[in-house]
């Protein structure tokens, strides 16, 4: 080996970011726009948060809120959650480390594909996901 | 020596990345495009193999 390098998940990819939530169990149960849309409260008011991939509520867990997803003009995703369910419906800091998780592992597959990389996953007993990639 | 690059994703949504196999600084620019694709390069450590010259297919060793 040559070095190490630790790296922090930043989420720009909308295909991986989708692929990502696909394995935290929402597949088709996400919506995707183009043009960013409103999320809705649990009492279906409309918030003034607006996202281009939404979870709606019913998916999200009970008494809760739309989950979005929204791009911005940095290319990078902003993640709306709303306070009751990042206490309630546990989607806090935990969800979120699982989620850029997910993404990293989607989106270093991509890529490595690309180059023309042969890639193999392995979840780890501490909960780690490893990739080894070689041509 | 056959090459690899390992990436091990933690549930905190870090990862870590390990050239294998690699001489000098191939391994750095091998890897750049996952550093890259994935996010913000928050440490990095040479290894003893980094500062090992790379050596051509053809035998000649590459300027440093």
């Amino acid at each position: 080996m040559s070095h190490y390098s630790e790296v922090a998940i930043e989420l720009t990819d909308e295909g991986c970011l989708v692929a990502a939530l696909s394995r935290l169990g929402f597949k088709g149960k996400m919506e995707v726009h183009w043009e960013a849309e409103p999320l809705y409260g649990y009492q279906g008011d409309a918030r003034a948060q607006k996202a281009h991939i939404i979870i709606r509520q019913q998916h999200v867990g009970r008494a809760a809120n739309d989950l979005g997803f929204e791009r911005q003009a940095d290319g990078k995703y902003r993640v709306w959650v709303s306070e009751y369910d990042q206490k309630y419906n546990k989607y806090d800091s935990a969800w979120m480390g699982k989620l850029k998780q997910a993404y990293g592992v989607e989106k270093a597959r991509a890529e490595a594909k690309k180059k023309g990389y042969r890639v193999s996953e392995k979840k780890l007993d501490d909960g780690r996901i490893q990739l080894v990639l070689r041509r | 020596m056959s090459t690899e690059i390992v990436l091990e994703f933690w549930e905190d949504g870090q990862v870590n990345l390990e050239g294998k196999g690699f001489k000098g600084q191939a391994c750095f620019k091998e890897m750049q495009f996952l550093k890259d694709a994935l996010g913000v390069e928050t440490s990095f450590t040479k290894k003893q193999e980094f500062y090992q010259a790379e050596v051509n297919r053809d035998g000649k060793v590459k300027a440093r």
